[in-house]
């Protein structure tokens, strides 16, 4: 009973968050007759693949308990985010397309090096840095004599003979090959996603400073979906390793698993917030535009 | 200033020619100086809506002009210094088009009058 009540109050916190964020953005976005035909096309489009890539992303999630494989649980959430970053990858290849007999284009040259940068991209960077560290350490110290997906120490018994206490799941290279092939598949994924947003068409009627917002915007939702799948598989092989390694490792390598074990539960803590995060939006009020800048 | 390129898809020029010559345009007007980096073929081809050959035929028509060289792994980027023809120049040559224009001839028919005046001055064309 009580324990119920741990679970269920962290999970009302993050509703209410949820819902004061949406709430927020619903009251705080730019009106739609405030803007073009093709602004207002283009934010529906990005909140129509957003929507598509929770979507896929929650499925990933919500696959994993009931996958076939034992090892398949831990590299659903990847598999969630590599779904999403598919969805936005399409969005980006499918939208816009200029119509029209006249079509103008601003002679600019974009790179995707511009959308590498910032705090989205470091985010991601470290989560990915952090997960890579978790499989190499777990891969190198989940070594039981029955599986590698469980960790072992050998007790010397007063008699002389050896007894193996193990202990699992632990992130062992049973879990840390298929996560780290399915991270692979997800960069490349989030890579090809920032290049097709670098190399899509410019919206109708936006002046540069807001085609660079919009891409921004798609950028950030690409790095937010991939981020979110690698802190939460991050902070599960966190948990459940330092939760193995405390069961078979007393004194300061007990303490060690424990701060472990923390570091997870803050990683899957970092995962929701990540989500909570909106991408860069269209300004409230609109931006004076100098003339030269208006493209047709 | 924003240098951009307008494409007309019922002009009876092909697309990457209007490409080309408006780019060569801009260099030759120094609106693109030499350094400048061009866009990817993939992105303007995107901006326009035509297929990628379309603007890769113009690059390259403006690589064999001498205006622009590809490099590998940096893009295409101006070459080619602006015309030697001096601001004065220059404004009367966006006189006399503003001038025609405003005479309702097309862009085509501009340059048309230009060969014509060209072909019709046997001093200056012996001298080129």
């Amino acid at each position: 009973m009580f324990s119920g009540f741990l679970i269920l109050i962290p999970l009302l916190l993050i509703v209410s968050a949820a819902l004061a964020v949406i709430v927020g953005l619903a009251v705080s976005a730019r009106p739609d007759h405030t803007l073009s035909r093709e602004l207002v096309s283009a934010r529906r489009h990005g909140v129509t693949t957003a929507l598509v890539a929770v979507a896929l992303q929650g499925l990933g999630l919500a696959l994993a308990p009931a996958s076939f494989s034992p090892n398949l649980p831990a590299v659903m959430p990847l598999v969630g985010s590599a779904l999403a970053l598919l969805a936005l990858l399409v969005g980006e290849l499918t939208w816009p397309r200029p119509r029209g007999t006249t079509r103008t284009a601003v002679i600019r040259d974009r790179s995707v090096g511009s959308l590498l940068r910032g705090g989205w991209a470091r985010t991601a960077g470290v989560a990915a840095a952090l997960l890579v560290f978790t499989l190499v350490v777990g891969g190198l110290l989940g070594n039981s004599s029955s599986s590698d997906a469980a960790i072992a120490t050998v007790d010397v018994q007063p008699d002389g003979s050896m007894v193996e206490r193990a202990s699992g799941p632990f992130p062992g290279w049973a879990y840390g090959v298929p996560q780290l092939v399915v991270l692979v598949a997800v960069v490349g994924l989030l890579l090809l996603a920032l290049r097709a947003t670098t190399d899509r068409a410019t919206v109708v009627t936006a002046d540069l400073e807001t085609d660079h917002l919009l891409r921004r915007a798609s950028a950030a939702r690409a790095f937010r979906t991939a981020t979110f799948g690698i802190l939460v598989t991050a902070g599960a092989d966190l948990f459940f390793g330092g939760s193995a390694a405390r069961n078979v490792h007393d004194g300061v390598a007990g303490v060690v698993a424990l701060g472990v074990m923390l570091l997870g539960l803050g990683c899957l803590l970092a995962a929701l917030v990540i989500v909570l995060v909106p991408a860069p939006r269209l300004p409230r009020t609109p931006v004076p535009v100098p003339a030269d800048q208006v493209s047709t | 200033m924003n240098v951009s390129v307008t494409l007309d898809m019922l002009a009876a020029t092909p697309p990457y020619e209007q490409v080309r010559a408006q780019l060569a345009g801009h260099i030759r007007a120094g609106a693109l100086r030499p350094g400048d980096k061009l866009p990817v073929v993939r992105a303007l081809a995107a901006d326009l809506g035509v297929a990628t050959n379309t603007i890769a035929r113009a690059y390259r028509g403006l690589e064999a002009g001498g205006l622009v060289t590809t490099r590998r792994r940096v893009g295409t980027i101006v070459q080619a210094p602006p015309s030697p023809a001096g601001p004065e120049l220059q404004e009367q040559a966006v006189l006399f088009v503003r001038a025609a224009r405003s005479a309702g001839l097309a862009d085509e028919e501009v340059v048309d009058l230009v060969r014509g005046a060209m072909n019709r001055d046997p001093v200056t064309a012996a001298g080129s």
